[in-house]
C-alpha cells in the first residue's frame, strides 16, 4: 500500500515537474516573442526619427519647390511610421504623449507645407522659421532614442521596471527606483522611463504655433451662443418641455439630470427612454434622443426627409438643405446644412434622426451648429463658376455645382465651388477655392448599404 | 427488366437528384426559413445575422430557438414585421445590410466596414450593459483620440496601444459585438458624440489611476465618467 502511494506521489509530482517545465517554455516563447515585438518598435522608432530628421534638413536646402514637397511628404510618412512605432512601445498607464503629440505634429506641419507649396505658395519666413524650431526639437528627441537604443542593446535595459534579481524574485523584494523613473531627472534605468523624462523635457516647451489637423486648439466658446446669456436649470426645463411639446411628446415626467461641462456646457434632462440636452447659455437644444421601440415602418424615406426639414424649421432653422440620409432600418438619419444666399455651409450642421414606425423625431445633434454658426464676412469671390470649372480636367463631367463653405484644419474655412461629377466610371465631389481657384478637397462618393458615404 | 421500367427508374432517379440538389445548393432568398429549417441557406443566414451582431447560437445550418430570436430581434431593429422566419423581405433586407459598399458605377470594393467593426468590439468589450448613449459616447472617445496629436492615428493603433483599454489587456476585445454595439459605433462614426469631446473614460467604482482622476470632467453617462 505504501509503495502504491510513493508511487502515486511520483507519478503525481512528474506530471507536475513536467506541466510546470512545459509551462515555463511557453512563457518563454511568449514572452521572446513580446520582447522582439518591442524591439522592432524600438528600433523602427529610432530608424523613423532619424529618416525625419534628414528629410526635414533637405527640405529646408532645397531649392526647388518640387524636391520641398518631396521631402516634406517622405518627412509626413516617416511621421506617421513613428508614431505607430511610438503607441506599440510597452506602457504600464494611460497617459498623455508628449513624444507621441510632437511626432504627430511634424507630420501634420510637413503635410500642410507641402500641400501649400504644391498650390504654388512659396513658405513665408515665420514658417521656415517654425521648420527650424521643429528640426531642433526633433534633434533632441532623435538623440534622446538613438541612446536609448544603445542602451537596450549594450545594458539590456529593461522595458517597464528594472529587472529583478534572483533573491528579489524568490523572497518577494522590491526593485529600488531611480528618481528617473519617477519621472525626474537622472539616469534612467527602463526604456519607459528615459521616454517619460523626454515627454517631461518636451512639456517644458512652449506649443508649436501653425494651424493644422492636430495644431492645439481649445475653442473657449461656442460660436453660435455667444451673444445668448446664460440661464438657470429652471428655464432650461421650461424650454426643454416647449421643445418636446414641439415633437410631440408628452413632457409631463421630465426631470433635470444634472450638467454637462463640455465645450458647450449643457443642462440635461431625462424621461423614461427620452435624454435630452440644452444649453446653459439661451437654452437652446445641443442633443436629443429618444431610444424607445420602434414598430413596423410605415414612412417612406422621401416623406421622412420631409418631416425632417419642417421640424427644423419649425425649431428655429429655417434655411436649412439636406445634404445626406443615412438608412438605420426603423430610423433614417437626415444631415441638414444651414443655406443662404446661394452658399451652403457645411460646418452649420444639424442631424435629425426620424423613426419610420409614425414619422416622429427621435435624434437631434445640433453641436456643430452651434460650434461654428455665426455671421461670417465671406470672402469676395474672384473665381466665376466658368473660371473655376475650365480649372478642372476636361474629362471630368460635371453633373452639379455650387458654392458652399468648407471646414478646413485648423478651425479654418474656405468659400468654394462644389462641383459634383464622373471621372471614368467613379463619382468625386471636387471643391475649388473661389477666389483663388485652389483645389482644396477632393471627395470619392461611395455607396454603402446604409446610404451614400463620402471617402 | 423491360425498358419502359428501366425508363421509369431514370426518371424517377433524375427526379430525386434534381429535388435533393436543390435543398443542398439552394441559395438565400429562394424559400421561407423558419424553425426547424436546415441546410445551407440556414447557415448563409445565421452567418450574416451574426455578422451584423445578432446572437444566432452555434452556426450550424439549423433554424432553432436562438436563431428565430436573433432574426426577430434584426426584424424589430429594422422596422420589418416581427414573425421570426425569414421571408423574402427579412432576406432582401439582410443581404443589404451585408451587401458589399460600391463606386458610384457599381464597381464592388468590400464592406468598407473594418474600423465600425473594431470599434463595435471595444464598445462591447468596455461598455456592454451600459446603456446606448454611455456605447455610443464610449466610441466616440476613440474617434476623438483620432484628431488629438497625442494620441496615435488610426483607430486600430489607438485601441491596441499598450495599457490604453482593459478589454484589450484581459482579451475581451476578441469577444464578437452585439447589435447595440455595432449601432453604437456606426453612430459615433456619422457624427454623434454624447461624451462631449472627451479622450477619457472610466468607471469610479473600479479605478483609482490618479492619472485619469486628474483630467477635467465632463459628464457622466451610466456609469462611466467621462473626461477631457
Amino acid at each position: 500500500m505504501r509503495n502504491r502511494i510513493i508511487a502515486g506521489l511520483s507519478v503525481a509530482l512528474l506530471a507536475v515537474l513536467s506541466w510546470g517545465i512545459y509551462g515555463y517554455h511557453w512563457t518563454q516563447e511568449y514572452r521572446l516573442a513580446q520582447e522582439n515585438q518591442s524591439l522592432r518598435s524600438i528600433n523602427d522608432l529610432a530608424a523613423h526619427l532619424d529618416g525625419m530628421e534628414t528629410s526635414l534638413v533637405k527640405s529646408q536646402v532645397a531649392s526647388g519647390n518640387g524636391q520641398r514637397i518631396l521631402y516634406l511628404s517622405q518627412l509626413a510618412m516617416q511621421s506617421t511610421a513613428a508614431g505607430t512605432d511610438y503607441a506599440q512601445l510597452p506602457a504600464e498607464a494611460t497617459s498623455l504623449s508628449y513624444v507621441g503629440q510632437f511626432v504627430n505634429q511634424v507630420g501634420d506641419i510637413s503635410s500642410q507645407f507641402a500641400y501649400k507649396l504644391a498650390g504654388g505658395t512659396n513658405l513665408t519666413p515665420e514658417e521656415e522659421a517654425l521648420l527650424t524650431e521643429v528640426h531642433n526639437r526633433l534633434l533632441s528627441v532623435n538623440q534622446t532614442v538613438q541612446s536609448l537604443l544603445i542602451r537596450v542593446h549594450t545594458e539590456e535595459l529593461a522595458w517597464l521596471k528594472p529587472k529583478m534579481t534572483l533573491g528579489q524574485r524568490l523572497f518577494g523584494g522590491q526593485v529600488a527606483l531611480a528618481d528617473a523613473d519617477d519621472g525626474k531627472e537622472g539616469n534612467a534605468t527602463t526604456v519607459r522611463s528615459g521616454l517619460e523624462q523626454l515627454d517631461a523635457s518636451l512639456q517644458k516647451l512652449p506649443p508649436l504655433s501653425y494651424e493644422g489637423e492636430y495644431a492645439i486648439h481649445e475653442v473657449s466658446e461656442a460660436l453660435g451662443l455667444r451673444s445668448e446669456a446664460v440661464i438657470s436649470s429652471e428655464q432650461a426645463a421650461v424650454k426643454a418641455r416647449t421643445l418636446l411639446n414641439q415633437l410631440g411628446i408628452d413632457s409631463a415626467n421630465l426631470e433635470y439630470a444634472g450638467e454637462s461641462q463640455g465645450d458647450i456646457p449643457c443642462f440635461i434632462f431625462r424621461q423614461d427612454t427620452v435624454y435630452l440636452e440644452m444649453t446653459k447659455r439661451g437654452g437652446k437644444v445641443r442633443f436629443f434622443q429618444d431610444t424607445r421601440q420602434r414598430d413596423v415602418r410605415t414612412w417612406s424615406v422621401s416623406n421622412a426627409t420631409m418631416k425632417a426639414i419642417s421640424t427644423l424649421t419649425a425649431l428655429g432653422w429655417p434655411s436649412m438643405a439636406v445634404t445626406a440620409t443615412t438608412d438605420n432600418g426603423s430610423s433614417i438619419r437626415v444631415e441638414c446644412v444651414n443655406e443662404s444666399q446661394g452658399i451652403r455651409y457645411y460646418p452649420d450642421k444639424v442631424v435629425v434622426e426620424v423613426g419610420l414606425d409614425r414619422g416622429q423625431i427621435v435624434g437631434l445633434n445640433a453641436t456643430p451648429y452651434w460650434a461654428y454658426h455665426h455671421e461670417r464676412n465671406v470672402e469676395e469671390i474672384k473665381l466665376f463658376v466658368a473660371e473655376a470649372r475650365a480649372r478642372l480636367r476636361s474629362d471630368f463631367k460635371i453633373s452639379e455645382s455650387r458654392l458652399t463653405l468648407i471646414a478646413k484644419p485648423g478651425n479654418q474655412e474656405a468659400l468654394c465651388y462644389e462641383f459634383r461629377g464622373r471621372y471614368g466610371v467613379e463619382e468625386y465631389l471636387i471643391y475649388l477655392n473661389a477666389t483663388d481657384g485652389r483645389e482644396e478637397m477632393i471627395k470619392r462618393v461611395i455607396l454603402t448599404p446604409r446610404g451614400e458615404f463620402l471617402q | 427488366m423491360q425498358k419502359r421500367d428501366l425508363g421509369k427508374v431514370l426518371w424517377i432517379g433524375l427526379l430525386f437528384c434534381l429535388l435533393t440538389s436543390g435543398i443542398a445548393f439552394g441559395a438565400l432568398g429562394d424559400r421561407l426559413l423558419s424553425q426547424g429549417s436546415r441546410g445551407e441557406e440556414v447557415r448563409e443566414l445565421q452567418s450574416r445575422l451574426i455578422q451584423l451582431g445578432y446572437v444566432v447560437g452555434p452556426l450550424d445550418g439549423i433554424f432553432g430557438p436562438k436563431t428565430e430570436k436573433g432574426v426577430r430581434l434584426f426584424q424589430q431593429e429594422r422596422g420589418l414585421p416581427v414573425d421570426g422566419s425569414a421571408g423574402p423581405q427579412t432576406l432582401n433586407e439582410l443581404k443589404l445590410m451585408t451587401g458589399e459598399s460600391t463606386t458610384a458605377g457599381g464597381t464592388p470594393i468590400g464592406p468598407q466596414n473594418s474600423d465600425v467593426n473594431l470599434l463595435a468590439r471595444l464598445v462591447n468589450g468596455e461598455a456592454r450593459g451600459e446603456p446606448y448613449l454611455g456605447q455610443v459616447a464610449v466610441a466616440a472617445v476613440v474617434l476623438n483620440r483620432l484628431t488629438d496629436p497625442s494620441f496615435p492615428n488610426t483607430i486600430a493603433e489607438i485601441i491596441y496601444e499598450p495599457r490604453a483599454f482593459s478589454c484589450v489587456d484581459d482579451g475581451q476585445i476578441n469577444m464578437a459585438p452585439d447589435s447595440s454595439c455595432l449601432q453604437a459605433a456606426q453612430e459615433a462614426f456619422s457624427g454623434n458624440d454624447p461624451s462631449q469631446g472627451a479622450l477619457f473614460f472610466f468607471n469610479p467604482a473600479k479605478t483609482s489611476n490618479k492619472f485619469i482622476w486628474s483630467r477635467p470632467q465632463i459628464i457622466q453617462i451610466g456609469n462611466h465618467i467621462f473626461a477631457r
